[in-house]
């Protein structure tokens, strides 16, 4: 509607055709919220239903094992653990290095400034394969030969989190006031010496809840990991970074493949398992952010 | 930045101190650099590692398998005698079988596409109809209830119901895409997809299925992004609508759709690139053929889930169907950037100035 | 420390113990020969005193089988003679980790195998049992890996080629061929579809590539219902599509009809037979068995009469499309890491067992010879000490 036809609606003194139209659309978008809230509803409640009956403490101890009745995640979990903590501690000191490099060390509006930001908006937006296309061609294979194994699949997920890392480094970064950082300098310090000293304590809890946010992406992510051969039936946990794993997405996508039905109850509790770790993940988040609102 | 010269400073303290944190800062700053750079590093890595066997696949022969007329070894053949590798004698090069390099015309312009057969054919074209057929879906089922839940939540919702909605829509974002598939295979599919197609039969995989999906899937993100476009409308305008008598609707489709425009096409923009390149949810739902056809209710295969399907088996390294993973997610890293730039044009150009 | 960090590292320390307890927990039992045990603890070892118990199957149950007297039991058995102590040797293996990889038909075989191994190996060393990992990367695709060294043993579901061997040599790699277990191709399709048998002319007809290849079913016998044939096929890469294509009379894979759903994973076809009333697809009979509620199995005609896929007429050679199955230990890792070497005689020598948990063919007689030589040869490599 452009200004001068709202202007006309609006003198326009048949009122109940307004209204009429405005409880149309309100009942559009309580059809959209719904849509959202069903959406989710169905998910919980069709996961509870097919997984509950597998939920036990059995299921975290035990192995993957041809036989639906003893088969566990507990490989699962810690190949989860391995490949996510050490993409996570990886892709979180680069992001940390770029972000501060363009926060407090290049100007902003600089060429090369707008060039690596350009390029981390770029890699943000590549879908997730195209990133286990570059783990296969370059780590698994390639010049790294990696093959099949832990390191594979925590280089692979680090490329991936690494530019939403660094969005969320710097958006920390650029929450620190300057007046701390001008403050700082009046005492003579270095700029590295006020990144180090003041920018960074300051800017703590944006940077653990931005890394615990990339933790997650990388704990639920399965199609890059597809592409590292990792559908194996793998019943041991990790040995190290040279061995096999697999990983709890991968799991839930191997038993949602099966057909008997008793795997469907299996990847149901799987699931049920990984949104309880993400959730609190995202409840640890939470906190630190809440806990450390400081006043400036 | 303002920074008091470091002259003065020295002049305080001790020179041998100064230089020294002048030196840690110039390593430190070298340092940063270079972690800076892995972006870009990255960026490089990518574009390399597709064009190399993408140029291969277009330019050069593989070997796609031997022709040999060796006899089957049945049950009584394998008790028969014990072989090992001393025993079995080795091909002759003269059976060794290569596939001719794909063209640019094939690649484009054929309709089938069977890469993982030893004469097999790669036209594309049923990807990226598949690929258009699966968006577009998400798009029906993203887009306007994404606009709506905005709209809702920017004018209709109190305080208290937005800080519980968020949360809420945040959860349903955070919900990882295989979950998403399982869903999808399990109840959207036999229950969903099969009873509202009119078309056609609907088997158990479909594009519908997997479209749904994937819209379900982009709705909180396309919500999140539209209502931030919407909060970035200037109150004044809002308030100013108010003022000559519009109701929520009005100002909804009359001031604010307009105005946050910009920010709302990109994220559409935005939304449909995720879709593009979503790989789990389809692989699950929609099956493992990459049939040519328009119909939505039919089994089909988008290019992210043919990588994904092409990557679980695995291809004879350098053979055509092993290039095809990397000619396809070329093209596929291709359509995104360009979805990229194309958003970040849109914001430029239809954001409305109002200061 | 503030408050809340101090209880942030005591909530980490104490996830941190409880999953070490978890980690380290080995139970410690007391069980004589004769006591029950579980399934999930089949093939366990433990010595009392100077003999040696094992928990195994009671004879005459089943794992799979329909009349419930014959349910699954295990108890535990006193083992004797020879084969008590080589059990135990191979059980006494530790510490290594072993890569299988190759085709999806033989994976539930060897997965099974796969786990009363590593239950064998960890009952006599604790948390220090060998563990072994499976992949299904197809016939073709894992002999391609074993060809580079990347894996241990290769499953085949079809003999290796010599183009394949040449790459091996080439390669250095030396290998020794078993064949551990029999298979019929069950050519099955909808729950629904009237049909119940086909004459091998008709399945050459259904799948090898043609101009005139049939669409409907009633293109192949006009009798038959005219509802349109959905194919599904192996993996192009598979054993199975391989054996398939000179199986079903069509002379070899490259004249299968290409306008298939191809997976390599055996469940997605079987979901898709089960979906579409004019599904046909084919895979292993074990996964007929198994999902025997989903998909119906035809019976085959060669000439001789329709004969329907058993183990019977797969060992006697009578149902058209049987195969054997094979299992390839890389020689330099039976010389280099003995679990591999333990891991291939414990498979052979309890090949009949696991054949039946996992419910495949098992090996004919004249196999079983075969399979002995192959044993004795491997002992025969030079073995690394320790």
């Amino acid at each position: 509607m452009t200004t001068p036809q709202l202007v006309a609606s609006l003198s326009d003194s048949t009122s109940s055709s307004r209204r009429s139209k405005d409880t149309l659309f309100l009942t559009v978008l309580w059809a959209s919220l719904l849509l959202a809230l069903l959406t989710l509803a169905a998910l919980v409640i069709n996961t509870l239903i097919s997984g509950a009956s597998s939920l036990s403490w059995n299921f975290i101890t035990f192995f993957p094992s041809p036989f639906p009745e003893d088969s566990g995640i507990q490989s699962a979990l810690f190949g989860s653990l391995w490949v996510t903590l050490t993409s996570g501690v990886i892709s979180l000191s680069l992001a940390l290095g770029t972000a501060i490099y363009l926060e407090e060390f290049t100007n902003p509006d600089s060429r090369l400034q707008r060039f690596i930001t350009v390029n981390i908006q770029t890699l943000a937006g590549v879908p997730s394969i195209v990133y286990g296309i570059l783990g296969l061609a370059f780590v698994v294979r390639g010049p790294l030969g990696w093959g099949f194994t832990v390191g594979s699949a925590a280089a692979t997920l680090t490329m991936m989190v690494l530019p939403l890392m660094i969005v969320t480094t710097r958006e920390a970064l650029k929450a620190v006031p300057s007046s701390l950082r001008e403050g700082s300098y009046a005492l003579g310090a270095t700029r590295w010496q006020t990144v180090y000293r003041q920018v960074l304590p300051a800017a703590r809890p944006g940077i653990a809840t931005g890394s615990i946010l990339g933790v997650s992406r990388a704990l639920g992510e399965s199609a890059p990991l597809i592409l590292l051969g990792a559908l194996a039936y793998v019943s041991y946990n990790p040995t190290g970074f040279d061995s096999d794993f697999t990983v709890l997405p991968l799991m839930i996508f191997k038993w949602a493949t099966e057909v008997q039905d008793e795997y469907r109850g299996l990847a149901a509790a799987a699931i049920v398992v990984l949104l309880l770790l993400l959730f609190a993940l995202n409840a640890v988040a939470i906190i630190i952010r809440d806990r450390s609102r400081i006043k400036w | 930045m303002t920074t008091i010269s470091s002259a003065a400073v020295a002049s305080l303290l001790p020179t041998g101190h100064v230089k020294k944190q002048r030196r840690i800062e110039k390593v430190v700053v070298g340092a940063l650099a270079l972690i800076a750079s892995s972006g870009v590093i990255i960026t490089v890595g990518i574009v390399f590692s597709l064009m190399q066997p993408t140029y291969k696949f277009f330019t050069e022969r593989a070997i796609s398998g031997y022709a040999s007329d060796e006899t089957f070894v049945g049950i009584e053949e394998s008790g028969a005698g014990l072989r090992d590798s001393s025993d079995i004698s080795f091909a002759d090069e003269s059976l060794i079988q290569y596939a001719e390099p794909v063209s640019l015309g094939d690649f484009f312009g054929s309709t089938a596409w069977y890469p993982q057969y030893e004469d097999g054919d790669f036209g594309v074209l049923p990807l990226i109809v598949g690929t258009l057929l699966v968006m577009l879906t998400a798009t029906i089922v993203a887009v306007p209830a994404g606009i709506g839940i905005a709209f809702f939540l920017n004018q209709y919702a109190k305080e208290r119901t937005r800080r519980v909605l968020k949360p809420l829509l945040e959860v349903l974002a955070g919900v990882p895409t295989v979950v998403f598939g399982f869903f999808a295979l399990v109840f959207v599919g036999p229950y969903i997809a099969k009873n509202i197609w009119p078309f056609s039969d609907v088997g158990i995989y479909s594009g519908l299925a997997a479209g749904i999906t994937v819209g379900l899937m982009i709705l909180p993100m396309m919500a999140t992004l539209a209502d931030d476009a919407m909060a970035a409308v200037p109150n004044s305008l809002v308030e100013g609508a108010f003022a000559l008598g519009a109701t929520r609707r009005e100002v909804c489709t009359g001031v604010i759709l307009p105005a946050g425009l910009s920010g709302i096409m990109a994220a559409v923009i935005i939304a449909l690139s995720r879709a593009i390149g979503e790989t789990t949810i389809v692989l699950l739902a929609a099956g493992s053929q990459a049939v040519w056809t328009f119909n939505l209710g039919s089994e089909m295969q988008t290019m992210a889930s043919y990588i994904g399907f092409a990557g679980i088996g695995d291809q004879p390294v350098d053979s055509k169907g092993y290039q095809t993973i990397f000619a396809v997610g070329l093209l596929l890293f291709i359509i995104t950037f360009g979805l990229n730039m194309l958003s970040r044009k849109v914001v430029k150009r239809f954001r409305e100035v109002y200061e | 420390m503030t408050s809340f960090r101090k209880q942030l590292v005591r909530g980490i320390v104490a996830t941190a113990v409880v999953a070490s307890t978890l980690a380290v927990g080995a139970p410690v039992f007391a069980a004589k020969s004769g006591d029950k045990c579980e399934q999930r603890d089949a093939y366990k070892m433990a010595k009392v005193g100077t003999s040696y118990i094992r928990c195994e199957i009671v004879p005459g149950t089943s794992l799979h089988s329909a009349d419930p007297k014959k349910k699954a039991a295990f108890k535990w058995k006193t083992l004797t003679g020879k084969t008590a102590e080589a059990q135990w040797v191979m059980s006494s293996a530790k510490n290594a980790s072993i890569r299988i990889d190759g085709s999806s038909t033989v994976a539930p075989l060897a997965t099974v195998a796969a786990k009363y191994f590593e239950t064998a190996t960890k009952s006599v060393n604790g948390k220090k049992g060998v563990k072994v990992a499976v992949g299904i990367a197809g016939t073709g695709g894992g002999f391609e890996k074993f060809c580079r060294g990347e894996t241990d043993i290769s499953n085949a579901s079809r003999a290796i080629k010599s183009s394949e061997a040449a790459i091996c040599a080439a390669n250095g790699i030396s290998f020794t061929e078993i064949p551990i277990a029999n298979d019929g191709l069950a050519l099955v399709v909808n729950k629904s579809n009237p049909i119940d048998c086909m004459t091998m002319a008709e399945v050459t007809k259904l799948w090898k590539t043609s101009t005139t290849a049939p669409t409907k079913w009633s293109d192949i016998r006009s009798s038959w219902p005219s509802t349109t044939i959905k194919l599904f096929g192996a993996g192009t890469d598979s054993g199975t599509f391989d054996a398939f294509g000179d199986l079903s009379g069509a002379g070899g894979k490259a004249n299968l009809r290409k306008d298939a759903s191809t997976s390599e994973d055996d469940n997605v076809t079987v979901r898709g037979v089960n979906g579409d009333v004019g599904g046909v697809g084919y895979f292993g009979l074990s996964y007929a068995i198994e999902n025997a509620d989903k998909v119906k199995t035809l019976k085959l005609d060669k000439g001789a009469g329709c004969v329907e896929p058993t183990i019977a007429t797969v060992q006697g050679n009578t149902y058209p499309m049987s195969r054997p199955l094979f299992i390839y230990p890389k020689n330099s890792s039976l010389i280099n890491n003995p679990a591999v070497g333990a891991f291939v005689n414990f498979f052979a020598t309890n090949v009949k067992q696991i054949s039946d948990d996992a419910i495949f063919v098992p090996l004919t007689d004249t196999q079983i010879k075969a399979l002995t030589g192959a044993l004795s040869k491997i002992a025969a490599l030079p073995k690394k000490s320790g």
